[in-house]
């Protein structure tokens, strides 16, 4: 922390993030109501919202924890994790995007819950989805701020708490202030300086290690076999984690994640959709892979004398990325450190606002405004809309405090939750005709319990390191799995009521006693 | 030649190449010999669908049909 170079670098992030505020508080003028607040009046150009989506599923998992995952455990996950979600934009375009788009307006549509609530019809499928939604916000957004915490207090030399509070008090003011225009601008510019890191960290990395071969070369021969080889790492369980998770929470289970997805409400034009789907998915494929990269790059300094053992230093592989941000970088190229770390800081902010709004929105709206406050009027809904993301910021706080997991592992219980909770149903509701309204809301509760009771239950008594052992991050697929059969299992088996989306989407008549 | 195509690791591969260091990352994993569930066959070929046939393929195809059918995109 005496270092000029960790000085040059805190000056970047400075920058950064006032930068970063100016924005928010600037947003605050194209704020006149919900509509504005929660997708931006539907007037938002499809490259930002592709490169916002883009950001929000890179995020501080991609750029921070699974750096550090991939130092200890093998880089694997970069194939489990990281490479299936490439394909998560394309088939959210393909099964759904159309559908939600050109619905918006005519129903009003700004949640996932508000889509699920008006094709299958019911109450309680916006109340279960909102529950799976406030769960996986905590669990996700903890991820970010934790990461913020531990590259704050690395580089600014203070302690963990004061380092995540710092980020979380940014996070609250442009957020909050600025609603979903601000969310635009600022991860516009945040995910360009994502871009911008991603290219200088592959060819640092690439120089450091001597070639990429080598790099796997040097690593294997002093002894890390199984780390290398996804058949032996994880005890031999990688190689179920990895199709599990390719096959359908990282894939499939794109569809489900609010914070993405619901971009697609902010949408001007429906045709433009598919650039939303490539440029989504090409950025995330520039990006996620070259912090993943950094993990690797990290092991090889490790194996040959260039960095200590973070595991055994620091506690805990979270601090990969920030010993080679703040130690390694700022002794030898400061503004370059600088850099890499505004982006792994701007990857965390460009989900956390996300996070917030959609936990707030889904208390808020999705519960207490469709189900029990109909006549509220618009601006009583944005006061309550902002007071409940104060709530949800809050318990994200709390949990943030003390983090129990490692970066990775939060990161992915939230995304596995989303995923179980909304995806089956999702795509269900624009692919097949037989759904009913009993069988999406038994769905959507048996993904969002399935996967929050093996993630509660399963986790915490038993410790992380038997739960590998168990379910550990697979809990998202056996909901998904579950969820899928439940919901065309009961869908055969009940009365045919339907919300009113799903008559346009299906082209079926509408029967005239049909009620919502 | 297909490893020229691959994602953003294969570029590093090739680069490899290029610089005359043979080898293909991970070395033995997944070639013959190896277990099919490791990872040179199954993650390169996973890569290369992930980053080039998915993504761009299906979404040039939906550009090509929502110009086919300007109808099915209006606001309802």
């Amino acid at each position: 922390m005496t270092q000029p170079g960790i000085l040059i670098e805190a000056v970047v992030i400075v920058v950064w993030i006032i930068l970063i505020l100016g924005v928010g508080v600037y947003s605050r003028r194209f704020i006149k109501g919900t509509g504005e607040f929660m997708v931006g009046g539907r007037a938002i150009p499809v490259w930002m919202l592709g490169f916002w989506s883009a950001g929000a599923s890179v995020s501080a998992w991609a750029f921070f924890g699974l750096p550090g995952a991939i130092y200890a455990a093998g880089p694997w996950q970069h194939w489990a994790l990281c490479i299936p979600m490439m394909t998560g934009f394309p088939i959210t375009v393909l099964f759904l995007g159309r559908w939600m788009r050109i619905a918006a307006r005519k129903y009003n549509l700004m949640t996932m819950p508000d889509f699920l609530g008006e094709v299958y019809g019911g109450k309680l499928i916006r109340i279960f989805a909102a529950i799976g939604i406030v769960i996986g916000s905590i669990f996700y957004a903890t991820a970010q701020f934790k990461a913020i915490g531990v590259l704050l207090s690395t580089i600014l030399g203070v302690d963990y708490i004061t380092g995540a509070a710092l980020g979380i008090a940014i996070s609250v003011v442009y957020v909050v202030i600025g609603g979903f225009v601000a969310g635009a601008i600022v991860n516009t510019l945040n995910v360009s300086m994502m871009i911008i890191a991603s290219i200088i960290a592959v060819g640092l990395g690439y120089m450091w290690t001597g070639g990429y071969t080598n790099m796997y070369a040097t690593i294997i021969r002093s002894g890390l076999t199984a780390w290398a080889n996804q058949d032996a790492a994880m005890g031999g369980r990688a190689w179920w984690f990895w199709a599990s998770w390719f096959l359908l929470v990282s894939s499939f289970g794109l569809v489900g994640q609010p914070q993405i997805v619901q971009k697609l409400y902010g949408i001007k034009k429906p045709s433009t959709l598919w650039a939303w789907g490539l440029l989504g998915s090409i950025v995330f494929g520039i990006t996620c892979p070259a912090y993943c990269y950094l993990g690797i790059v990290t092991r090889y300094l490790t194996v040959v004398g260039q960095a200590p053992n973070i595991v055994a230093v620091y506690g805990s592989p979270d601090y990969v990325i920030a010993w080679l941000t703040v130690y390694k970088l700022g002794a030898e190229a400061p503004i370059l450190g600088g850099l890499l770390i505004a982006g792994v800081i701007s990857a965390a902010w460009s989900t956390i606002d996300g996070f917030v709004m959609m936990g707030g929105a889904a208390v808020a709206r999705d519960i207490l405004n469709k189900c029990f406050r109909p006549n509220w009027t618009d601006k009583q809904l944005l006061k309550q809309l902002r007071i409940w993301m104060l709530v949800v910021g809050i318990l994200i706080v709390i949990e943030t405090m003390f983090p129990a997991e490692l970066i990775t592992w939060l990161a992915a219980i939230g995304w596995a939750q989303f995923a179980a909770t909304l995806a089956p149903a999702l795509l269900l509701a624009t692919t097949w005709k037989g759904i009913t309204k009993w069988g999406g809301t038994a769905g959507v509760f048996v993904g969002m319990f399935v996967t929050a009771f093996l993630t509660l239950v399963y986790r915490i008594p038993m410790g992380t390191a038997r739960f590998i052992a168990t379910f550990y991050l697979d809990a998202g697929a056996w909901g998904m799995i579950l969820s899928f059969i439940t919901i065309i299992l009961v869908s055969l088996i009940t009365k045919k009521e339907r919300g009113p989306l799903y008559y346009e989407i299906h082209k079926v008549p509408q029967p005239t006693q049909q009620t919502q | 030649m297909e490893i020229f195509l691959l994602g953003e690791y294969a570029i590093l591969v090739f680069l490899d190449w290029m610089l005359g260091r043979s080898g293909f990352g991970i070395p033995g994993y997944g070639l013959p010999g190896g277990p099919w569930t490791s990872t040179f066959v199954v993650l390169y070929i996973m890569e290369w669908i992930c980053w080039f046939i998915i993504p761009i393929i299906t979404m040039l195809w939906w550009r090509a049909w929502s110009k086919r059918h300007p109808d099915l995109l209006q606001e309802l």
